[in-house]
């Protein structure tokens, strides 16, 4: 935490301790009568008298019977959702609540979710200005469409879904897909949530507030996704609807196994657990679920297997698992060295060791992103650099954006074998050229000895 | 139905009055957490949780103000919740609009030591009491309920330039007063 951080922090507290009598004074005088904000499809007491009585239930039961709880818990979420929206109210919120909190759709037809937590600015005559606030705060830049300046202060960088692709904004304008006051329609939004979200000190002009996410169909989002989707040349598997899968679990996402995306959920702490499953024992040393994704239905792995998942599935499902619990134990128990002998372990989530300057970082974005019409992406972007010797970087490139599969990714190279833990690769990067590990090693750009001294991060 | 009903129902454990909460108070929950939080789901969520809080919390607690007390209820779940999902999605960070009060202390400006908080809570009281009645509702607006100026300009009927023009000025004379006061040092 930085000086700055501290500073802030009092200040902060300090208006948060502002009396409450001048609060309620405001609030008592607030202009609400023409205050709209979508009110809920189910009356709110209900819901809370559901989580009321479904709480007091597993609290009860939980103080008295951990392992009941933990029993109750999947009793309780554990039945094969068929259609969740036909769902009685109670068996909403108890799903709900088995997700962490985030909310199923109520209307399918109606209402849908923007993967990898885009929002839209609205609806230009079929054109979707769409803006993503996941990426990197790396993203910092500007960009002049119509004679307006959009500024990325916070990697949120606007692209256009339009039949059934995504372009840049100024594209959208220069096919005249948008006219210059739909631009400025835009450019007042993007002003006003720009403010919210500033990096810096907050200045400027506030101007209408921007439109909540609006509905799109579930086709519709199904479209903008698959447009995502073939954007990006790393892009290994089903995308994750994100928005989702929320509040302070982690997720991994394990693969799309006979057309059905597996996800690995844990709350991170927890007591070890095992379960039998067909012929398989599933293990982890905290707390977790396997959870099958089925056309946007969700399941319980153990519902699945007694409905929709096969042996064979369930046996893929189980290397995929274990994969995964191996490379938690090695990262967690037994790796205390930078390597352990000849293998290398690379662990993307951390912080590289090699700090790039911003021209650095500027050059190897502006090579990986070559197509002009992607160029708008490289606000997005940011490297983490493993090693840098002789004008070669070995780096890998974070969009925000994309959950790679995670299963256990071996590469062999120079008599090393590096070891990834999902579907993100490692490129070397020289004179504005990008290889694999292996082609930059076959090729000579990089030598043995360069492929050696690859630091492995877990320790940094 | 009055507050004190409202506080009656919530004594006896009542039901109802959660529902006359919603009836009563749910839009300004719905345009507190609206300042915190941009997707609908997000704040119907909130609202789900404020109503939650409230039963946990009255009785024991009996406030005294309730509009004040169920706006910082629903502040309060509004900001974990939107810290909660920026933590996963942004690396835990998040900023509201009343951080722009940290350029007050931006010029190499300090807080004299950990234990200054309150008191400088008690300093910004004193300045809040001091303002006209509408210079307050447009700083509280501001800073507590993290208002956008368009929303002050709504909600005071100023135009958007004095609303801007007020707040200016009020951050320079608050960070006047906290310097004078020794707050910032």
């Amino acid at each position: 935490m930085t000086d700055r951080d501290i500073k802030n922090a009092r200040i902060l507290e300090a208006f948060s301790l502002i009396d409450e009598k001048y609060i309620g004074e405001v609030a008592s005088s607030l202009k609400l009568d023409d205050y709209s904000d979508e009110p809920p499809k189910a009356s709110p007491w209900k819901s809370l008298r559901s989580l009321l009585a479904l709480a007091a239930c597993v609290m009860l039961l939980g103080a008295l019977f951990p392992v009941a709880m933990q029993l109750i818990n999947n009793f309780a979420v554990g039945t094969t959702v068929t259609d969740p929206y036909s769902l009685s109210q109670a068996e909403l919120d108890a799903i709900n609540e088995a997700w962490g909190g985030s909310g199923f759709a109520e209307t399918p037809d109606e209402v849908g979710y923007l993967e990898g937590y885009r929002f839209i600015y609205g609806k230009y005559d079929g054109a979707i200005p769409l803006g993503s606030r996941s990426l990197s705060s790396s993203g910092y830049g500007e960009e002049s469409v119509a004679g307006y300046v959009f500024e990325y202060t916070t990697a949120c960088i606007i692209a256009v879904y339009y039949d059934g692709e995504i372009i840049p904004l100024y594209t959208a304008h220069a096919r005249g897909i948008l006219s210059d006051e739909q631009i400025e329609d835009i450019w007042r939004k993007h002003q006003n949530y720009d403010e919210k979200y500033r990096d810096d000190y907050i200045y400027g002009d506030y101007l209408d507030p921007i439109e909540d996410l609006e509905l799109l169909t579930k086709s519709g989002v199904a479209e903008i996704n698959a447009a995502w989707a073939a954007l990006h040349p790393d892009f290994d598997g089903a995308l994750i609807n994100t928005d989702k899968l929320n509040r302070g679990m982690n997720y991994r996402y394990l693969g799309t196994i006979d057309g059905k995306v597996i996800i690995w959920r844990s709350e991170g702490e927890g007591v070890a657990v095992t379960q039998r499953i067909g012929l398989f024992e599933f293990s982890h040393s905290s707390s977790f679920d396997i959870i099958v994704c089925d056309s946007d239905e969700f399941y319980y792995l153990d519902k699945a297997y007694a409905q929709i998942v096969t042996d064979v599935s369930l046996a893929m499902i189980y290397a995929r698992n274990e994969e995964y619990e191996k490379y938690f134990a090695l990262h967690n128990d037994l790796i205390e060295e930078p390597y352990l002998g000849e293998l290398k372990i690379v662990e993307p989530r951390e912080a590289s060791p090699f700090k790039l300057t911003y021209e650095e970082q500027y050059e190897i974005i502006s090579s990986y992103i070559k197509d002009d019409d992607e160029s708008y992406l490289k606000y997005s972007y940011s490297v983490r650099c493993y090693m840098k010797a002789d004008g070669a970087y070995a780096v890998m490139l974070d969009s925000g954006r994309w959950l790679y599969t995670q299963a256990l990714r071996h590469v062999d190279v120079a008599g090393y074998t590096f070891l990834f833990p999902d579907g993100q690769r490692m490129y070397i990067y020289k004179d504005g050229e990008f290889y694999t590990l292996l082609e930059a090693y076959q090729n000579g750009v990089v030598s043995r000895d360069y492929i050696a001294s690859i630091i492995w991060s877990k320790s940094k | 139905m009055k507050d004190n009903k409202i506080l009656e129902l919530f004594f006896a454990r009542d039901e109802k009055a959660l529902e006359a909460v919603s009836e009563k108070y749910g839009k300004l929950c719905r345009f507190v957490a609206s300042n915190f939080l941009c997707m609908r789901e997000d704040r119907e969520e909130c609202f789900n949780d404020t109503l939650l809080a409230l039963w946990n919390s009255i009785p024991p607690e009996k406030p005294e103000n309730l509009p004040a007390y169920i706006s910082a209820t629903a502040r309060n779940q509004a900001v974990n919740r939107s810290r909660a999902a920026n933590a996963w999605k942004r690396g835990g960070q998040v900023q509201f609009v009343n951080e722009e009060c940290l350029s007050l202390i931006a010029d190499g400006k300090t807080l004299a030591d950990d234990y200054e908080s309150a008191l400088a809570a008690r300093i910004l009281n004193g300045f809040i009491e001091d303002l006209g009645e509408g210079e307050r509702k447009v700083f509280v607006l501001r800073y507590w309920f993290d208002a956008s100026i368009l929303q002050i300009v709504k909600q005071t009927g100023f135009s958007e330039s004095k609303v801007k023009s007020m707040l200016a000025r009020q951050r320079r004379r608050l960070a006047q007063k906290l310097e004078k006061e020794g707050i910032i040092v």
